[in-house]
């Protein structure tokens, strides 16, 4: 299976895949009003939860309902984002944080969903952590703000390695991804902690890799094929 | 009579030229032959060894050994020139072999590089000796986007690979084709080559045996002998049907998709267990 196989621009609206990401838009939408949160950081306890795909979507998600996004793979270790996408990643986010004379607009890809850009990892760095925990990544994020309506960040499993840690305190919020039958309970407890420690905000757990029960799910399909029909 | 036909096509087929994607055979350009003289006397072995076309591939290594496309252009029109004078039935082809490394990607960019032919996707690419980390095969994926398929040159003379020869896997996934020397097949390489070469050949992961001549004397072409140490219907493929699709810029294929380690037997495994101890 290709990477780009379980994005949702691929999908097509009626998918009940697409469906849920476009409920998990509508949460996090209505969070905070006053406050409204802009910049996301994706994690996990442990690797292979379905992190990088769920970040992916819900940025596609958001983008489609025509706020501009920006995402950007943080996965220093194991970056995938360009491959999901068809991009090239010659130069990321590392470039633009070692590199000072490089611009933004240098790192800053189109993909095929309007109003969503991307910046790759960009070449894979010895020292992770420092990288992202440094002034100018902070300073990097807000400048992304001023651009963008959203910022979204893959970040690598937060039990494995402490640079979502450190990223984290620099966000409005945090969404952890729990494979589900596939993380352990203490895992996501500890990470959990994790996040506590470093003041993040968490804004809610996306449970991934739910067995949708048989009945349910051709009944959704017939749904959506007679909307499509009707429509 | 779909019998007599198959039968037509393979008697056609072995009348067909041999074809050798990955040769150099330019004079003076790299640590291929230093004279037309010596590039004329390779050009002779191989039409005797019935090659119809050679792909010119001299090394192309960004920021330490680079030229002008418009430099091999001409010296392919030279050579083919003087082979066309004594009448030799043998065409000869443009292209480079790129040294995969970062600089590489923007060379391609900016149009200095040469695919196989010049006008196909499919570019020839060798890995470094001896290294051969994720980054550097992440380039691959740098080469499909740009709609090229890399031709791997020799993967079973890469010691990394030869070391351990299950990252050949992280390479296959990427979109590439597989080429061995035909010098490893005949076991002039090492042992180590020699095996792996076969191995990769049997589980259908190679698409292309060539040449990778340097010179009319030690490192001579010896396509003829690769040949016949294939079977038939596999070495068609491998020295001149993949060639063809080459030339005249279509699909290669290739059957494997993944390289499977041989099973030892349970004595070289229980040797190498207690050997641990």
């Amino acid at each position: 299976m290709k990477r780009s196989d379980g994005l949702i621009f691929n999908l097509g609206p009626k998918s009940p895949i697409t469906e849920a990401y476009r409920s998990l838009r509508t949460n996090l939408e209505f969070m905070s009003p006053d406050d409204p949160v802009r910049s996301i950081l994706c994690t996990s306890s442990g690797p292979g939860e379905g992190k990088s795909t769920t970040v992916a979507n819900m940025a596609i998600s958001m983008a489609q309902i025509g706020k501009k996004v920006l995402l950007i793979d943080c996965d220093l270790r194991k970056p995938v984002q360009h491959k999901g996408f068809n991009v090239s990643n010659m130069q990321g986010i590392t470039n633009l944080l070692i590199d000072q004379k490089l611009s933004m607009d240098e790192v800053i890809q189109k993909t095929e969903v309007n109003n969503l850009q991307i910046i790759t990892c960009g070449t894979m760095p010895p020292n992770p952590a420092e990288l992202l925990g440094s002034q100018r990544m902070s300073n990097l994020i807000q400048e992304f703000l001023k651009i963008y309506d959203m910022v979204f960040i893959d970040a690598p499993p937060i039990i494995s390695v402490t640079d979502a840690a450190v990223l984290a305190s620099a966000l409005d919020g945090v969404i952890l991804v729990v494979g589900s039958g596939q993380a352990e309970r203490n895992m996501v407890l500890k990470a959990q902690d994790l996040l506590k420690k470093v003041n993040a905000k968490i804004l809610g757990v996306v449970l991934n890799r739910v067995q949708v029960q048989k009945g349910y799910e051709s009944y959704y399909y017939y749904y959506s094929k007679g909307e499509s029909h009707a429509g | 009579m779909s019998l007599i036909t198959t039968i037509i096509q393979r008697v056609k087929v072995m009348q067909d030229k041999l074809i050798d994607i990955h040769c150099h055979i330019l004079p003076g350009i790299d640590d291929g032959p230093k004279t037309i003289d010596e590039s004329f006397e390779m050009v002779q072995q191989a039409v005797e060894q019935g090659v119809g076309a050679i792909f010119a591939t001299p090394h192309y290594i960004p920021g330490e050994l680079v030229y002008e496309v418009e430099e091999v252009l001409e010296r392919v029109r030279t050579l083919q020139e003087k082979i066309d004078e004594v009448g030799w039935e043998c065409k000869i082809y443009p292209g480079m072999e790129l040294y995969l490394c970062p600089e590489l990607i923007s060379h391609i960019d900016k149009g200095k590089v040469i695919s196989l032919g010049k006008e196909s996707k499919y570019l020839l690419v060798e890995f470094p000796g001896r290294e051969l980390s994720p980054n550097l095969v992440d380039l691959l994926y740098e080469i499909n986007i740009r709609g090229y398929i890399p031709i791997i040159a020799h993967p079973e003379r890469n010691l990394g690979i030869v070391e351990n020869p299950m990252i050949v896997n992280e390479i296959l996934q990427h979109n590439v084709l597989l080429q061995v020397n035909a010098s490893s097949l005949l076991g002039r390489n090492g042992k180590k080559s020699e095996k792996l070469a076969f191995e990769f050949v049997e589980q259908g992961l190679v698409s292309f045996v060539a040449s990778d001549g340097h010179s009319p004397g030690r490192r001579a072409i010896h396509l003829r002998a690769a040949k016949d140490v294939l079977k038939l219907n596999l070495s068609n493929e491998l020295f001149i049907a993949n060639g063809k699709r080459v030339v005249s810029q279509k699909e290669v294929f290739k059957s494997g998709v993944e390289y499977r380690q041989r099973k030892t037997n349970i004595f070289s495994r229980l040797k190498k267990a207690v050997a641990f101890k």
